[in-house]
């Protein structure tokens, strides 16, 4: 009877935890099913998938991983020399305002970085329209992100071990040789992938600075789905690009991870070379800085008209974007209840989102076209949209940081609400709102998509985007000023959410 | 946590009590109008055609929008309860075939007749120039040009597949002559750009010595702008034009207030109205178009190569880009 009973509740114990594993499994699940529902929505509807005929999708592929591979190598190359430049000044007061500033080419719209670059180049030479050009871009677009990334696993990865090697008076070439093998080559891995996988989808920025040249597989996909005859061919083109990403970061990232160490800043003693700082900020002043003196004085008055139709689409992008950033702080939370779904935080960072147009009609067709169903699209879409690439630019990092610690919790018998309450959220909170910023200011900035889904309400990104298209650039130009002080408003406000339970939890 | 799920709670609550003064369904009529964005944008008359159709019809309008009016067929593919589509252009209207259309002879007045398609406005196509520049007046030698030119892509813009065409009528069609003329002028070209609204900025920008527009550009800079610096080149082989249409769908569950629409679209009132805010002519004549500066009336290239053009479409595209990039 006794043995009955002990057998019983062992059965019921091993329930609870089953039960308890699975309910904790599933926010993941759902935002697995989430980012795969635009491919399902178009899988349903068409139920056929063909093959591009003729050699011209085997020429645009390799094209594509050529323009992306350069891209990303000399981005990262120049990243490694502007860190050692943003080093040097890392431990200003004014640090945290370079780093925004580098971090600008980033986040801007592509159209603003293309016209500012042709404004400053056209003074010395011709713009070098094509793959020139295009690779040109990407540079300027992702060198400053990763100085920056760089800059920040210098400080926080290298620092001990710089100490170390000063102390025991090693040479600056071992010490640089033990750094990436030991700390650096996940981190580079990481962002190679990540640079690589965006200039490798991006639709924009070929389409801005080569046109229709097919130098990009995501304009090759964009061409086929303006035919509706061929969007079986647009969906195997999809699955296939989504598959290839996919592969590659599957591969990347199950490589094992390097030793875990604690973090504390010290000046690295070994880097400091203020002169290449010049590099970011350079990158900077030919992203943005022909903006400048593009603007002629009338443009102000111009807009004088419509203030209101500024005020309310500016308020429509405020709640777009801090929509936006909700969500993807939700989705990191509801990663972290799943911390233990191994699965699903592995597709999760592999996972190549579709691209926009793609995102558009799946929301499109859904059949509420007013104000806040507009509003709602506009949010659910661009995070979905974001989500994958900032979970696997700081999330997965950031859980992944903690395994040894969930994993002795668990096995001291905390639940995994515990856990969750305990061990994720007070170390992680700072980096989420921070993740939740990055994700506003992308979305801040956005027009294609929400032009799609727009059934003819406006946010200040289409405003921008409908001066630039009649007529009127120099009142585009003075109000993507204003988009860009309201992205970065609402990337403070996160920002400053972040600091505030960084500094409670360690406190 | 608490306080932060509170303070999140109350933003929602906030944004929503903003947009409830809003309704959201009020029981009338739901019109879908797929347009590209210029049209219903900020400065076309998609706002004040919407406000003013609205206070008679008892309907709401809602307005579909795709970047441009190559994505127009697209977008009606995807979402096929649309009742009635504006932007077609003589190019474009022939990828929409005439079997999911309504006919709409009985509201045709233009001079442009079409069974489905109803003509809305109109516009001749040209290069323009600044004063102090160099033009060149002829086609022929528009790679002659001192400077650079700057145009929108055939593959990615409709302004640009009629300059297409245009080469291609002037040359008569012989590919060899095409793409000796593309070669010649593929040094004085500017780009490649993507779009109208791109090139014509290089142009305005100063980047290049003449930008592809429409004639009616002028109402906007001469008009609107009130700067008198800007020309149509008028060439000697003649000019395209390009007509903007509108179809109602067959399938659609307001036949009638589409019809409706249609007819209001074609009233004097909103002619005029598309004339002052979208700068492009109206189709009929008799209104009263505003006096350009400069401007004599401009020759027009036939389109009885339009059918032959476009069946051999993937293939031109190809000879363009071989040539010119």
């Amino acid at each position: 009877m006794e043995k009955k009973f002990i057998l019983s509740l062992t059965l019921l114990k091993e329930i609870k935890k089953n039960f308890e594993k699975h309910i904790f499994s599933l926010p993941a699940y759902i935002i697995c099913a989430l980012l795969l529902s635009p491919f399902l929505f178009f899988c349903f509807r068409l139920k056929s998938l063909a093959w591009p005929q003729g050699q011209e999708f085997i020429s645009v592929f390799f094209i594509t991983v050529f323009q992306a591979g350069i891209s990303t190598a000399l981005s990262l190359i120049l990243a490694v020399l502007g860190s050692r430049g943003l080093l040097s000044l890392a431990n200003k007061k004014y640090y945290f305002v370079i780093e925004g500033i580098v971090l600008l080419p980033s986040f801007i719209p592509p159209l603003l970085l293309v016209l500012s670059l042709v404004q400053i180049v056209e003074k010395i030479m011709p713009f070098p329209f094509g793959l020139p050009a295009l690779i040109v871009v990407q540079i300027l677009t992702y060198t400053g992100l990763c100085s920056v990334a760089f800059t920040r696993i210098f400080l926080k990865e290298a620092s001990v071990l710089s100490e170390w090697a000063y102390l025991h008076g090693s040479s600056v070439w071992l010490f640089l040789k033990t750094l990436l093998k030991t700390v650096l080559l996940k981190d580079i891995k990481t962002l190679f992938i990540l640079v690589f996988a965006s200039s490798f989808t991006s639709l924009s920025l070929p389409l801005l600075t080569a046109g229709s040249s097919f130098f990009s597989l995501e304009f090759f996909i964009y061409d086929n789905l303006k035919n509706p005859s061929l969007w079986p061919q647009a969906l195997s083109l999809i699955l296939f690009q989504s598959g290839f990403i996919f592969l590659i970061c599957l591969w990347a990232f199950s490589r094992s991870s390097p030793a875990d160490f604690r973090f504390s800043y010290k000046k690295i003693y070994l880097l400091p070379q203020a002169l290449l700082s010049f590099i970011p900020l350079a990158i900077v002043f030919f992203s943005v800085g022909g903006l400048l003196f593009i603007s002629d004085g009338k443009a102000f008055a111009n807009l004088l008209p419509f203030r209101s139709l500024i005020l309310s689409s500016s308020f429509n992008s405020l709640i777009l974007s801090m929509g936006t950033g909700f969500l993807t702080l939700l989705a990191l939370i509801f990663m972290s209840l799943s911390f233990q779904n191994v699965w699903a935080r592995k597709f999760i960072v592999s996972f190549m989102p579709p691209g926009v147009s793609f995102m558009g009609f799946a929301l499109l067709v859904v059949p509420f076209y007013g104000k806040i169903f507009v509003l709602m699209k506009w949010v659910v879409g661009l995070s979905l949209l974001l989500f994958p690439w900032i979970y696997r630019f700081q999330g997965e990092r950031a859980l992944e940081k903690l395994s040894s610690q969930v994993e002795m919790a668990r096995l001291m018998g905390a639940s995994w609400g515990l856990v969750f309450r305990k061990v994720i959220w007070p170390q992680n909170c700072s980096v989420f709102f921070l993740c939740a910023g990055i994700s506003s200011f992308w979305a801040c900035g956005d027009f294609a998509y929400s032009l799609i889904v727009s059934s003819g309400h406006w946010n200040l990104s289409l405003v921008v985007y409908d001066f630039f298209s009649s007529y009127r650039l120099d009142e585009a130009i003075l109000l993507s000023w204003l988009l860009l002080f309201l992205s970065f408003f609402v990337f403070l406000f996160w920002l400053r959410v972040s600091f505030v339970f960084n500094k409670k939890f360690i406190l | 946590m608490f306080k932060i799920v509170v303070f999140f709670l109350l933003i929602c609550l906030l944004i929503f009590t903003f947009y409830l003064p809003f309704p959201q369904s009020s029981g009338k009529k739901s019109l879908k109008v797929l347009t590209y964005s210029s049209f219903a944008g900020v400065h076309g008359p998609g706002r004040i055609i919407k406000e003013k159709f609205e206070a008679f019809c008892e309907c709401e309008v809602h307005w579909f929008l795709a970047e441009d009016s190559t994505a127009l067929w697209q977008r009606f593919s995807i979402v096929p309860e649309i009742d009635l589509v504006i932007g077609w252009d003589q190019i474009t209207l022939k990828s929409a075939g005439s079997a999911v259309w309504e006919n709409l002879s009985e509201l045709q007045k233009s001079p442009f007749p079409n069974s489905h398609f109803l003509p809305l406005n109109w516009s001749p196509i040209g290069f323009l120039y600044k004063e102090g520049t160099t033009p060149v007046f002829s086609l022929k030698s528009l790679y002659k040009i001192q400077g650079t030119i700057s145009f929108p892509e055939p593959k990615t813009s409709t302004l640009g597949l009629q300059f297409y065409y245009w080469i291609y009528e002037v040359f008569a069609g012989d590919r060899k002559q095409v793409s000796d003329f593309l070669s010649q002028l593929k040094n004085k070209v500017y780009g490649p750009v993507f779009s109208w609204s791109m090139a014509y900025g290089f142009f305005q920008k100063g980047q290049t010595d003449m930008g592809l527009s429409y004639l009616s550009s002028l109402l906007y800079h001469q008009k609107t702008e009130q700067n008198k610096a800007y020309f149509f080149a008028d060439f000697t082989e003649g000019h395209p034009y390009q007509i903007e249409f509108l179809s109602v769908s067959k399938t659609s569950k307001n036949k009638q207030l589409a019809l409706d629409l249609a007819g209001f679209l074609l009233s004097t009132d909103i002619q005029q109205l598309i004339q002052k805010t979208h700068y492009m002519f109206p189709v009929y004549q008799g209104l009263k178009v505003p006096k350009l500066l400069n401007l004599k009336s401009v020759q027009l290239i036939s389109y009885q190569k339009l059918d032959e053009f476009i069946k051999q479409k993937n293939e031109l595209l190809e000879l363009w880009k071989k040539n010119l990039y």
